[in-house]
């Protein structure tokens, strides 16, 4: 896992600095070169990128510091990140914990009224999410809510209510995947034969939905789920700008444009972080749900004990 | 099937509750509730307060947006223009340029030497927010932390040309050297390196309370409250990437005259975004830039539009060390083909104005209007070219007798990746095809950073900036002389140095004038530079508002804006 985290950063290191341009041409023209010869030295950027490449490392594990930002000065990346991230995340996990909700519950709806009404509407509505991008519904809610009607606010922070539109904006996604997943799934599950069990012992069909259907589809939606936590911070980003919303999203986009090279580094560090994090949770959530998981682990665990008496 | 789609209904319902009930719990990130200023309540004097015959309103207080988040209000560091504005409203540079005129703001008055070298400024009487007296050792202050070498200060470049021995201490000579004194508390002297009429609109002096900066040190101006200020308003909070909220500032000298008690500066990135709130009226202005929603916002009754003049000039470039381009035939044979009209009312809806030169029609000579002086060049050139195409093939075989217009390939590159930018540019590409018979024309879009890094080479033919212009034709002129590599033309001309060089030392304005436009017809003549269209933008402001300032260079404030009959 920390092996992962450290070549992607690495690799992230050496990426943005060999992008052509600086932070200094990014922003400013015609500057002496004294000027620009301190201004690289106060960021460390004078020195050969081998070198720049270790103090970022050792800033790091001295001081836990990702390093000062060039584009906002004074201000460290970490800050951003303990500030801000709370705010992308928060908002992305509305949108994701709504529309997987959504996506489940329409999706096994559409499985289980297969070709009748039920499947009709929650299909147009995954097409809907599938084919419409974030940012144009939106623009569309936006114009819609707050121009048109003016039930909510434009753009702003700090209420409640400033969460609506962008969490309906974000929760059309995962309506979308996930009821087309569950429905595929839910589809697969019923014909197996131990429904056909559950049913001929003659459990209520509610009781099987639960029981037997809902359980055996939850592996793949967990599996799903990790990229989905992961890409919270680059789905929020758009509805961020649109809604103003103080969040990682503006930062991140206006950091590579303005080569600020500190936060473009800490932000994929936070990334890979989410990323890898999710992944070892999924793997652990494995084994809460499927007791086929336990079992294979247990067994293996035996086969090596046994293994390593024999030995 | 009713029961199931109420059973939809129901459970979405119960989702939805869900998801607004508990959303109250979660901690509103770090941001703090911004405050509609509606709730403020009025001083009794204040009402029936009669400004320019007639009654404002008993609240004042705007919605402004800025479209970038300040990077941070410590000018010596920001690098981001957005931080602009803040700073001209909380602090007092010494001169404004309010509508055009230059007001006193910091100082009470100033007058200039014979040789129009020494600027002297007498200060007024005026404080810091916290009561203490700002003095000329604050404005001193400000000047020198610009011109220390470890302060690194990112706009330097327009400083150090301009006072006195800048460019020896920035390099790293002695402070004492520069051309900046304080012969007593009220009094600053600063010394000019060249007769730089215009100083006052081309550099903006702010003081800076040295206690104050060396308390915080690197995090001066991050946050709102290590902000002290003197200007017209003070900073009462800053929501990073949200807003910043702003009252009027007590101890200002002109306090008085400050109508606005509340201002809010919502930062908002999203044209779309910005647009929809001035529909609504979240904002009280907006300079709009889209064709479509100028056309939406015309037809409102309610929003009054004013086309604004930045000075902003958007040109091609050539670069002189490619073979062909170094010809003159060739590089005219491009200037004259683009259509300029079409260019401006077709593809950009008659928002910008058609460029005749360098000079945008707001820089001036005095009370002279340079543009208007030194005459339409453009149109004059394309007038004086009947065939470009002929032209163009002229120029090719004079450098390469087996060259013609069909078998030439040319490159093109732009320093933005806006749809705007890639609209204009395929249109040119037809041009150059179409008119001109060139063979083949190669586009390329890179973000700016990366476009100023080839160019800065040499590794490009053709090119395209739009290039703000400051309110110093010496600055302006400087940029083409031969040692400079600002705009890489890698053109080198003595008599055009020379001229000015010779500016540079004259005050009399009429032969300024002369000077200024000579040195643009030798720019334009020898197709140097290609300027395509002057910036104007549509700013809207809703008819309740007034007093709002649009001089077209630096600093203007909202000292003087207030509101008549805001619904």
């Amino acid at each position: 896992m920390l092996l992962v985290l450290f070549i992607v950063v690495s690799i992230t290191f050496f990426m943005v600095h060999s992008i052509p341009g600086d932070p200094l041409s990014a922003s400013v023209e015609n500057l002496p070169e004294a000027t620009r010869a301190n201004y690289y030295a106060r960021y460390g950027l004078d020195k050969p990128l081998i070198v720049q490449y270790f103090m970022f490392w050792k800033l790091f594990i001295t001081e836990g510091s990702l390093g000062e930002s060039l584009k906002y000065p004074g201000r460290l990346v970490e800050e951003f990140i303990i500030n801000y991230a709370p705010v992308s995340f928060g908002l992305g996990i509305w949108g994701l914990v709504i529309g997987v909700l959504l996506g489940i519950f329409l999706g096994i709806l559409a499985a289980l009224y297969k070709n009748k009404l039920p499947d009709y509407i929650s299909t147009l509505i995954a097409l809907i999410g599938i084919c419409v991008p974030a940012f144009v519904l939106a623009a569309l809610t936006q114009y819609f809510f707050t121009v048109k009607h003016n039930w909510f606010p434009t753009a702003g922070w700090g209420e409640p209510i400033h969460y609506v539109l962008p969490v309906l904006c974000m929760c059309f996604s995962p309506i979308a995947t996930y009821c087309r997943y569950m429905k595929s799934t839910t589809l697969d599950i019923i014909d197996q034969d131990y429904i056909l069990t559950a049913e001929s012992k003659g459990l209520r069909r509610p009781a099987i939905i639960v029981k037997h259907v809902f359980r055996n589809t939850l592996m793949p939606i967990v599996t799903m789920l990790a990229p989905s936590v992961a890409g919270l911070f680059g789905g929020t980003f758009v509805i961020e700008s649109m809604f103003a919303i103080p969040g990682l999203g503006t930062y991140f986009i206006k950091a590579i444009n303005s080569r600020d090279y500190t936060m473009v580094i800490g932000m994929n560090f936070l990334f890979t972080a989410t990323y890898v994090f999710s992944l070892l949770v999924v793997d652990l959530l494995y084994l809460v749900i499927d007791p086929r998981v336990r079992l294979e682990v247990k067994q293996n665990r035996r086969s090596v004990s046994s293994n390593v008496s024999e030995q | 099937m009713k029961k199931y789609l109420s059973l939809i209904l129901a459970l979405c319902m119960i989702l939805s509750m869900a998801a607004c009930g508990a959303k109250e719990e979660t901690p509103a990130a770090p941001a703090e509730t911004t405050t509609t200023p509606a709730e403020t309540t009025t001083t009794p004097e204040a009402t029936g307060r009669v400004v320019n015959g007639e009654v404002i309103d008993e609240v004042q207080y705007l919605n402004y947006i800025n479209s970038d988040e300040p990077g941070t209000l410590d000018e010596f560091h920001n690098s981001v223009a957005a931080t602009g504005v803040v700073l001209s409203n909380l602090f007092t540079p010494l001169v404004r340029n309010m509508n055009g005129v230059l007001v006193g703001d910091g100082a009470e008055s100033w007058e200039t030497s014979e040789d129009g070298l020494t600027w002297t400024f007498h200060l007024r009487d005026n404080n810091w927010e916290d009561g203490t007296p700002v003095t000329s050792q604050d404005y001193l202050y400000s000047i020198q932390m610009k011109f220390k070498p470890e302060t690194a200060f990112p706009y330097s470049g327009n400083w150090y040309p301009i006072i006195k021995n800048g460019e020896a201490v920035i390099n790293g000579g002695d402070m004492s050297l520069l051309g900046v004194t304080t012969p007593d508390d009220k009094t600053i002297v600063i010394e000019t390196e060249y007769v730089c009429p215009s100083l006052l609109n081309t550099l903006t002096f702010y003081p800076q309370k040295q206690e104050q900066y060396e308390k915080y040190g690197d995090k001066y101006g991050t946050e709102a409250e290590t902000v002290l200020s003197c200007g017209p308003f003070k900073l009462d909070s800053w929501t990073h990437n949200s807003s910043l909220e702003f009252s009027r500032n007590e101890q200002y000298w002109d306090a008085e005259n400050v109508y606005l008690e509340k201002m809010t500066f919502h930062t908002i990135t999203e044209n779309s975004t910005q647009y929809n709130m001035l529909d609504n009226g979240s904002v009280d202005y907006l300079s709009v830039a889209d064709q479509d929603f100028i056309e939406r916002f015309n037809a409102r009754e309610d929003l009054v539009n004013t086309r604004v003049q930045t000075a902003r000039t958007f040109l091609w470039f050539f670069n002189q060390q490619d073979k062909f381009l170094a010809n003159e035939k060739v590089r005219k044979a491009i200037t004259v083909s683009f259509d300029r009209d079409a260019t401006v009312n077709v593809l950009l809806g008659g928002v910008p104005i058609k460029a005749e030169g360098l000079y945008t029609y707001v820089m001036m000579e005095g009370d002279k209007s340079i543009r208007e002086a030194s005459g339409n060049l453009i149109s004059d050139m394309i007038a004086s070219v009947p065939d470009a195409k002929a032209l163009l093939a002229e120029g090719l075989a004079e450098v390469d007798p087996n060259m013609t217009p069909e078998k030439w390939t040319v490159k093109c590159g732009f320093g933005s990746t806006g749809d705007s930018m890639k609209t204009q540019a395929e249109y040119w590409q037809s041009v150059l095809i179409n008119t001109l018979g060139v063979g083949s024309v190669e586009l390329s879009f890179d973000d700016y950073a990366t476009a100023k890094a080839g160019w800065d080479t040499g590794a490009y033919q053709i090119a395209c900036l739009s290039w703000g212009s400051s309110a110093d034709t010496t600055y302006m002129l400087n940029l083409f002389k031969t040692e400079s590599n600002t705009i890489p033309t890698f053109w080198n001309n003595a008599e055009y140095d020379a001229i000015v060089t010779e500016l540079s030392k004259t005050v009399d304005p009429e032969k300024r004038l002369e000077l200024e436009v000579k040195a643009e017809h030798m720019l334009i003549d020898a197709c140097v530079i290609c300027p395509i269209s002057y910036n104007c933008s549509n700013v809207f402001e809703y008819n309740y508002v007034r007093g709002v300032d649009r001089s077209p260079f630096g600093s203007s404030s909202f000292k003087t804006v207030y509101t008549v009959g805001r619904p």
